[in-house]
């Protein structure tokens, strides 16, 4: 599968929140103001977000950042600690 | 403005038919001809056609021209060849992509084009001397020419296979680069739309 600028490094919660909160796909799409298609992609980690959108995301599902995509690099080199 | 570039992408559009029929006509019945029969129905017909073609023609190199300068005109053009509306960031970035991979599947294929239009090929073989003990030649080599003067490297002797130049003529080589490039675009796009 191809995964446009994702490469496996950053995890997200979108659709473990998105359930909790009994919302479908295309809710979130509009709410966010994305396609379904866009939410399929976030929910299976194949697109990673701009820094415009995770903010909109997050601020949609009233949490930080940080609590919706979690950075989690596989490859430690060049990656200051 | 926006209104009369709109004009003229309809006029494109909703003249094509009369342009293209006016086309086909011409194959058969050139513009003497068809004013030597003189039937006015005819006549006449053939003239609105003549003025609707001067007319495309001109809405053509307009938008050709704001094709290459106006980003709005741009932006339109790509949606329509790629078959994708842009409606978020997502799809943003696939068109991206589809431009990149397009950019160097055309430069790849333009490429192979420069070098098989200087690439010179010939065998021969030399009828009366030999050069040691061998009788045929093989001559590889390259020829640029910055115009068209239909003069090539020849070789000795009597020629077996010789290679120069494409055999496509220009119009064919300028609708193949062209064909290569909406049709790599648009089928990146869609793969990337597809799979991503």
């Amino acid at each position: 599968m191809t995964r446009i600028t994702a490469n496996g490094n950053i995890e997200n919660k979108i659709q473990e929140k998105r359930i909790s909160r009994k919302l479908t796909q295309q809710d979130l799409a509009d709410a966010i103001g994305v396609t379904r298609a866009t939410v399929v992609a976030l929910e299976r980690g194949a697109y990673n977000p701009s820094l415009e959108l995770a903010f909109r995301a997050s601020r949609f599902f009233d949490v930080s950042i940080e609590d919706l995509f979690q950075f989690k690099p596989k490859h430690q080199k060049g990656l200051l600690k | 403005m926006k209104k009369f570039i709109s004009w003229i992408q309809k006029y494109l559009v909703v003249a094509s038919p009369v342009v293209l029929t006016m086309v086909v006509w011409s194959f058969f019945q050139s513009d003497s001809e068809i004013r030597a029969m003189n039937v006015p129905l005819i006549t006449g017909l053939w003239e609105v056609m003549s003025w609707s073609l001067i007319l495309w023609f001109a809405c053509f190199v307009t938008f050709m021209v704001l094709l290459v300068f106006r980003k709005e005109t741009q932006e339109a053009t790509v949606k329509l060849i790629a078959g994708m509306k842009e409606r978020d960031e997502r799809e943003e970035v696939i068109m991206g992509l589809a431009a990149r991979r397009s950019f160097v599947a055309t430069t790849a294929l333009t490429l192979f084009l420069l070098f098989a239009s200087c690439l010179t090929l010939s065998v021969a073989r030399l009828p009366d001397q030999t050069i040691d003990g061998k009788k045929s030649s093989l001559s590889i080599g390259f020829h640029f020419s910055g115009s068209d003067t239909g003069s090539h490297p020849s070789s000795d002797g009597k020629v077996t296979f010789e290679h120069h130049d494409l055999p496509i003529s220009k119009t064919g080589i300028l609708l193949m680069v062209l064909v290569w490039q909406l049709c790599s675009f648009r089928m990146s796009a869609r793969k990337e739309l597809r799979e991503a």
